[in-house]
């Protein structure tokens, strides 16, 4: 397969559903998502692991169909997982090898050769952050070392799509902003496509250009990130360099709805595009600078709307992507 | 931030199924022959394999006219001299009861020890087949990969037989090979070679039990230790049990080693070339003649039949309940 | 204001294996973030301060004593640890009110406090009586919060709460803790989701390698936080204008594009010129500015990791 240009689509389902027993995980899911790095959010026990898994097939789907990467996952049984890499939630390794080992068995276990497995191997473990400790075995790691492995068995066969669930799990602080560097760079610098799933809606937001939420089984959002924050009222969240009871007053008196946070913020509602007006109302009372931040949290108040908007039956979107 | 996606691009066709199957296959045996237990097993069957083959050897090499045999036994003055032209006589005359009679207990004591290092082999080898993948959640990652649960077991099934046939085929042609190699009467090749084929369908019977078996019990549980556990029972103790006497035919039929042996017995047709080498032969020392044909009355199999059946249902059983457990979770 | 928690000293080492280092530090009514790398020390401290274990040296006072061997102390505290270690066959309902029996209410009153607790978490009725095995990882969370607020407490110490919580759980969580922090409660909360305790804590702990380090932790101070930052990030409709007009000003060491296309961060020449007219500088500017924040959080910047 020469470098060829990502596909326009890379997951299609049609009417996907998939029930366990009586309940029913996923129902009639409608999507058609292009290429980038997507966030997939949802409630616990919303089929967000469930959609993941009948895309590749380690559930089998009730009804309905799905093709990624252009393939239908029901036909192309095996290829289409051929450059598809997942990184599971849950602990997963082969045990009994040491982690380059590992990481190259499950390069030629997607059809690579040894030799590029093993130089690929190399690579991506130095990416993923792993130094020496890949020549220990897996079973001797930390949960932060076996949740990098986990990813460089996602990103060794140099795949065109990967699903990461939960990425940063049980890493720390500088961990974690290593790997979500990395994943923001997997599609701006090496066209790989992303499918990261989390419970970090910052995280999603930071890395990803587009976000699916699913609940109760059904997409009840598709849309980008820039989209949705425009669609959201406006929140401000002042962080005072001092004397911030003096804000609260100044804000209260003018006849802002200001509300103080436990860190020692205030948080604004207000209608304006920019913060000019506030600006004025600081330099008329004299107060001191503070940083001002826009919608810190527009996908947080945009999951809690759909969420909540959702716990009737039918759906209120179509599940179109908007942009 | 470092440059750190310089990486290098892997744009080859992905090579096709069978080269995964055969990646799962040989990096298990690799993993396997790593270990001291399995290369001293290998040791154990070669060097007995390589006893065998003398025997075989020798014996073909030296009962022909001048022979070693001949020049050894000369020296024991006309007596001797005399034994010797009388073995080679019977080989003469009666080419397929000796042939046969000799190479079916060179086979017959070379696939009993096949089978015992096979089964030493699976107890150690059964965790590591599904349990301890089933442990670790690999099936996870093998799934996501381009492979099936089909491919997966093909390629366990590959680690047994890559095992087996180091431990047990391998040795059983090499004993053959050097046996006729070299031979000065073709009969030796001709008359050796149905019990040789016999052999090898007696290695494949057990073959495909035993993987069956230890697939399924492999999937019983998690833990290693466990694992152990039940196989050495459903060997030993099963076995054992067997061997009491009045037990009712369905517990003998349970224990797959009891089955295997009777097996054993008649596709090699142990007790035939006893009988045969007992009655045929004109054998003066007529003692001789009766324990021979005595005991080949003893070593036949009563029961193939239902052993075989024994053999299948167990073998059944594994395989339902290894698709029953093979779940990505 | 007495310290609630009161540490001089403290050193603590298993053997030769390095627990904390000589560590001094005070902690105060309210939420606290503890941050640190893996190994930094940070259940070391926590079984210190619950009486688990003593200090191989120095002085550590809880609530005005000292914590090891004293059941007056221990039972105003609660421990919400990491783990998911949770007795089988038991359901929710039967695991509290028999911890609270235990902490020595009678039966009825042990029952009802179970369930005030548990409706505070806000786990619902029908999950209750399910065994605790087959709950979800979020609720088995919300288990282990309810736990923590039966015997009433008044020092907390929750490490890694939200693990496995999505964004509804989290909110609340959240909720309860700042609710717990209004009552005058002390909560220490250990994390490695950096935003988590920047939304909700005001004051943090930082832990390196058995140390607390002073100048990184001063730095965390509020009054550190004061001090002008280096480098500033704006969003607004015309970046180049604002770039032009600061440059012009003579105030800026240099500044980039981001990767939107209406980012764009500067560094200071002269940060206490442009503080100090804010306002002035930012309304007469003419972008229609809509965001002016540090480009790293405090928190971030002493989090990065040194060269490896």
């Amino acid at each position: 397969m020469a470098s060829s240009p990502p596909p326009d689509v890379i997951i299609e389902a049609v009417k996907l559903s998939k029930s366990f027993g009586e309940q029913r995980a996923l129902s009639d899911v409608n999507l058609r998502v292009p290429p980038g790095t997507i966030g997939l959010l949802g409630p616990n026990g919303a089929g967000k692991s469930t959609f993941i898994k009948c895309l590749l097939n380690l559930e089998a789907p009730t009804s309905g169909s799905a093709r990624v990467l252009n393939r239908d996952i029901r036909e192309s049984h095996r290829s289409s997982r051929e450059r598809i890499g997942y990184s599971p939630e849950r602990d997963c390794h082969i045990g009994g090898l040491a982690g380059c080992e590992y990481v190259t068995y499950c390069g030629q276990l997607s059809g690579m050769s040894f030799r590029a497995a093993r130089q690929r191997t190399h690579e991506i473990l130095d990416l993923v952050g792993m130094g020496q400790e890949r020549y220990r075995p897996v079973d001797t790691y930390s949960t932060g070392m076996r949740q990098r492995v986990k990813l460089a068995q996602a990103l060794v066969h140099d795949p065109a799509l990967v699903f990461l669930d939960e990425p940063t799990n049980g890493l720390d602080p500088s961990g974690r902003e290593h790997i979500l560097t990395l994943i923001g760079s997997l599609w701006k610098e090496l066209q790989i496509s992303v499918v990261m799933s989390s419970h970090l809606l910052r995280d999603i937001e930071r890395v990803c250009d587009r976000v699916i939420i699913i609940a109760h089984g059904r997409v009840i959002e598709h849309d980008s990130i820039a989209a949705l924050r425009t669609r959201n009222r406006r929140i401000i969240e002042l962080t005072p360099s001092s004397e911030a009871p003096r804000f609260l007053a100044a804000f209260t008196q003018a006849g802002l709805k200001a509300e103080p946070l436990s860190n020692g913020r205030l948080r604004l509602e207000t209608e304006f595009d920019s913060i000019e007006e506030l600006l004025r109302l600081m330099q008329e009372r004299r107060l001191p600078p503070a940083e001002i931040t826009a919608n810190p949290d527009a996908l947080h108040e945009l999951f809690v709307q759909a969420v909540a908007g959702s716990a009737e039956p039918p759906p209120l979107h179509g599940s179109q992507p908007r942009s | 931030m470092e440059a750190s996606l310089d990486l290098s691009r892997w744009r080859d066709p992905p090579r096709g199924v069978a080269y995964r199957r055969w990646v799962i296959l040989s990096t298990g045996l690799r993993r396997l022959l790593r270990q001291w237990f399995f290369r001293a097993l290998l040791v154990l069957s070669w060097a007995g394999a390589v006893v065998l083959a003398l025997v075989g050897f020798i014996f073909s090499q030296s009962v022909g006219v001048g022979g070693t045999l001949d020049q050894f036994l000369g020296n024991f003055g006309p007596r001797g001299a005399a034994v010797a032209a009388t073995i080679r006589g019977l080989v003469l005359l009666y080419p397929d009861v000796v042939v046969n009679s000799l190479f079916t207990t060179i086979f017959w004591v070379q696939a009993y020890l096949g089978c015992f290092l096979s089964l030493v082999a699976l107890t150690a080898l059964t965790p590591s087949l599904v349990a301890r993948d089933r442990a670790s959640n690999a099936l996870t990652i093998y799934l996501s990969r381009p492979l099936t649960s089909a491919d997966y077991l093909i390629g366990k099934l590959g680690i047994i037989a890559g095992f087996l046939l180091l431990v047990w085929t391998g040795p059983l042609l090499f004993t053959w090979l050097l046996s006729v190699l070299f031979a000065s009467d073709k009969d030796f090749l001709v008359y050796s070679f149905a019990p040789l084929l016999r052999a090898l369908l007696y290695n494949g019977i057990a073959f495909a039990a035993l993987s069956a078996i230890a697939l399924g019990v492999s999937a019983l549980s998690r833990s290693s230790r466990s694992i152990i556990v039940i196989w050495l029972c459903l060997w030993l103790v099963a076995g054992f049990v067997a061997k009491v006497p009045h037990m009712p035919v369905w517990m003998q039929r349970a224990s797959f080693s009891r089955d295997l042996s009777q097996i054993d017995s008649e596709v090699l047709r142990i007790d035939r070339a006893l009988i045969d080498a007992g009655q045929e032969l004109p054998l003066t020392n007529r003692r001789l003649a009766e324990n021979l044909t005595q005991a080949g009355d003893h070593t036949a199999a009563t029961d193939f039949g239902g052993s075989v059946t024994g053999l299948a249902v167990l073998g059944g059983l594994s395989i339902l309940l290894l698709f029953r457990r093979l779940k990505p979770e | 204001m007495n310290a609630v928690v009161q540490a001089e000293d403290v050193s603590r080492f298993y053997g030769m294996v390095l627990g904390l280092n000589n560590v001094s530090f005070a902690l105060k009514p309210g939420l606290t973030g503890i941050v640190g790398p893996n190994g930094a020390g940070k259940t070391t401290l926590f079984r210190l301060i619950l009486g688990q274990i003593r200090p191989s040296s120095g002085r550590i006072r809880v609530l005005g004593a000292e914590p090891w061997n004293n059941p007056a102390v221990a039972k105003r505290l609660a421990y919400c640890p990491e783990g998911d270690a949770v007795p089988a066959g038991l359901n929710a309902r039967d695991w509290l009110t028999g911890l609270a029996m235990l902490s020595g209410r009678e039966r009825r009153a042990a029952r009802e406090r179970a369930a005030e607790c548990l409706d505070r978490v806000k786990l619902a009725p029908e999950h209750r009586s399910k065994s605790l095995a087959a709950l979800s990882k979020g609720m088995r969370q919300r288990v282990k919060l309810a736990q923590c607020l039966l015997h009433d407490p008044d020092l907390l110490i929750f490490d890694e709460p939200m693990n496995g919580l999505d964004p509804l759980g989290r909110d609340d969580f959240a909720a309860v803790l700042r609710d717990l922090a209004g009552q005058g409660k002390t909560v220490l909360v250990s994390s490695h989701i950096v935003p988590d305790l920047e939304a909700l804590c005001a004051e943090f702990l930082l832990l390196r390698w058995g140390r607390i380090p002073r100048s990184l932790n001063e730095s965390l101070s509020p009054e550190a936080r004061r001090a002008w930052p280096a480098a500033t990030t704006f969003r607004c409709a015309d970046p180049r204008q604002l770039a032009r007009f600061l440059t012009d000003e003579g105030l800026l060491r240099g500044w980039d594009l981001g990767p939107e296309e209406d980012r764009l961060q500067v560094r200071w020449a002269e940060p206490e010129r442009f503080f100090g007219d804010f306002h002035g500088l930012l309304l007469r500017s003419g972008a229609r500015i809509r965001e002016v924040r540090h480009s790293e959080t405090a928190l971030q910047q002493v989090l990065e990791p040194p060269a490896r």
